[in-house]
């Protein structure tokens, strides 16, 4: 099959990049190894809720039209809510094709997958940034006993075992489950290495409408100091609830989780905890009187305190000793949120740097016609969000359409 | 809060600057250059340090640390330097515990880091006083009692900072500092340690 473009994955970014390229005319097909929010769909657990609030879901021409607009979508009704998109953009979509590879060829990129062949002028990889779990190399040090598990096969407390568990990663994941599996009267432990705190709300708006209006969503790659480092940033420390309540370390040891430093290593039928704890705790907490400094010299400076209530910091992280050391016999379940990093062995190595990620600027890749979306901060802060990926596929749609512009006037 | 690119100035109304370009005493072109050059050649990035030590006499010793091996090649320190150690009651006076060299490096590492974080971020500082203490129960070491660890049960290091910035943004060199403290990660995470009789 010949067609222009070639998107490889119909869940968020796929879909809007697939809108962009039907407001300028250019046929491309989508292809998708599941169902249209395929990742939505098999790999989230059962309560997940977005972390963003519901105005925040705006993709290319179609947003959250629902009656609950400051509150935060179930898994279920994101799924929902990508299919009506894809249903309503007519979006080409091909369900039920993987991708086995895609070779560059003398007149563009030849896509092989499990129902055919695809040649196409431009690529655009759209499969997202948390395919494939990253979990140490100290996992195949516990006893063989144990339940080991990622998020994304974590579905609900029921389907764990009765005895403690702990919980390696603090991020949104990690603080999430934990405390899922805590209000259901499991006895958890979590482990935190670097982690990045924010309250829920902040002087009654909620911390993303914070982040959206201030423009810290909106920051691009190119200004960025360290680029490398805004990219590994932990995922923030957040859920989405109706009571709109926080969840950091102090929220968590609230509820009676204990907190013990980053998983640093296993002795025997010992783990052993990192003595840094302290450390990142304090780091979070400057980090984040940082941001709202930063929000309320914006709400000063755009005269918006008078509608507001007044500026206040979040007590300090506040610690118990925390232990550097857990017999694991006590532990039967280890939950792994220790991150993602997406795979590419369908692609050519040289587009890959050496630990095998696609080397990028802005998105577009080391290969003039081919494009990747969704990847943390890759155009802008907000690049992995679901509200993100629709002004990177705008801008993207764009060079996209110059390229074969300038491949139709070569040809000429 | 962003920062601005370091373009060094000497204070004095000198002409031009005679040595490669110093922020806090840290040559921080010369860094970032060295930085850029490891992350295209990441085996140029494996070090080695050594510290070769000579018995005195009882517990008393002396550590010469002359050698070290970086970027590919062997390498003299300016100096043979030395450091001597030795126990505070039961040696000869020729320096102070083990222990406390741990504390000195510690203290020296994390102060290090916060110069040339500071440098990095443009913030000149004029002081930077740290003070290490670690707590240790020496029944462990003694062989009294068989549930006590025989290193420092805790480590409290208190750093005191002058600089041209907000204190927020002096505390963050702190942590900043920490995070990529060698020592700090050796104190607080496992280190794999082999010690054999020589072959």
């Amino acid at each position: 099959m010949h067609t222009t473009v070639t998107i490889i994955g119909a869940g968020q970014a796929g879909l809007a990049m697939s809108r962009c390229l039907t407001e300028r005319s250019i046929d491309h097909v989508v292809l998708e190894r599941g169902e249209v929010a395929n990742s939505w769909r098999t790999e989230r657990w059962d309560s997940l809720r977005l972390l963003t609030p519901n105005w925040m879901t705006r993709l290319p021409s179609h947003r959250y039209e629902g009656n609950d607009p400051d509150g935060y979508m179930t898994a279920q009704e994101v799924i929902g809510f990508l299919a009506g998109y894809g249903e309503r953009i007519d979006a080409p979509v091909r369900t039920h094709t993987e991708v086995e590879s895609v070779v560059t060829t003398s007149s563009g990129f030849r896509t092989t997958t499990t129902t055919g062949v695809i040649d196409s002028a431009a690529v655009v990889v759209a499969t997202g940034a948390c395919s494939t779990p990253r979990i140490p190399a100290i996992a195949a040090e516990l006893p063989s006993r144990m339940h080991q598990l990622t998020p994304i096969d974590y579905r609900n407390p029921d389907a764990l075992g009765n005895g403690r568990v702990l919980v390696v990663g603090g991020s949104a994941s990690g603080a999430q489950i934990a405390d899922e599996l805590r209000r259901h009267g499991r006895d958890v432990v979590i482990a935190v290495g670097d982690h990045v705190r924010l309250p829920r709300t902040y002087r009654g708006m909620d911390i993303h409408w914070w982040m959206d209006t201030v423009g810290i969503l909106d920051e691009r790659y190119d200004e960025m100091e360290d680029i490398g480092r805004a990219r590994r940033l932990p995922s923030l420390q957040l859920v989405g609830t109706p009571e709109k309540r926080t969840l950091d370390l102090n929220a968590l040891h609230g509820v009676g989780v204990e907190l013990v430093g980053r998983f640093a290593g296993v002795s025997g039928t010992t783990a052993q905890f990192s003595g840094s704890f302290t450390n990142f705790c304090a780091a979070a907490d400057l980090k984040l009187g940082r941001l709202l400094d930063t929000i309320d010299e914006f709400a000063a400076d755009h005269g918006l305190d008078a509608e507001l209530a007044a500026p206040e910091r979040p007590e300090r992280t506040v610690l118990p000793t925390a232990p550097t050391t857990l017999d694991l016999g006590s532990v039967d379940t280890v939950v792994w949120a220790t991150g993602f990093r997406p795979d590419y062995p369908w692609l050519e190595g040289d587009l890959l740097d050496r630990k095998g990620q696609i080397v990028h600027d802005g998105g577009v890749m080391n290969r003039p016609g081919m494009y990747v979306l969704g990847l943390p901060f890759a155009r802008r802060r907000k690049s992995s969000f679901l509200d993100g990926v629709g002004p990177d596929a705008q801008d993207l749609s764009g060079h996209l359409a110059q390229h074969l512009d300038t491949l139709a006037t070569a040809a000429s | 809060m962003t920062t601005t690119t370091t373009t060094t100035t000497t204070t004095s109304m000198s002409e031009a600057p005679a040595a490669p370009a110093e922020f806090n005493g840290v040559p921080v072109e010369k860094l970032r250059g060295t930085i850029a050059k490891l992350t295209d050649n990441p085996e140029l990035a494996a070090f080695q340090f050594t510290a070769r030590n000579e018995w005195i006499e009882g517990t008393g010793t002396t550590s010469t640390i002359h050698e070290w091996y970086g970027v590919g090649t062997d390498h003299f320190h300016v100096a043979e330097f030395t450091a001597s150690a030795d126990h505070p009651t039961l040696g000869h006076g020729h320096g102070p515990t083990p222990q406390e060299y741990v504390l000195h490096a510690l203290a020296a590492c994390l102060a290090a880091g916060v110069a040339t974080t500071a440098a990095n971020r443009g913030i000149k500082l004029s002081r930077i006083d740290t003070v290490a203490r670690g707590k240790i129960d020496v029944q462990g070491v003694l062989g009294i009692d068989p549930d006590v660890r025989n290193g420092f049960s805790s480590v409290e290091v208190e750093v005191d900072i002058d600089g041209d910035a907000p204190r927020d943004a002096l505390d963050a060199l702190i942590t900043a500092s920490a995070k990529r403290s060698a020592v700090f990660d050796m104190l607080t995470s496992p280190t794999s340690v082999v010690v054999t009789p020589k072959a």
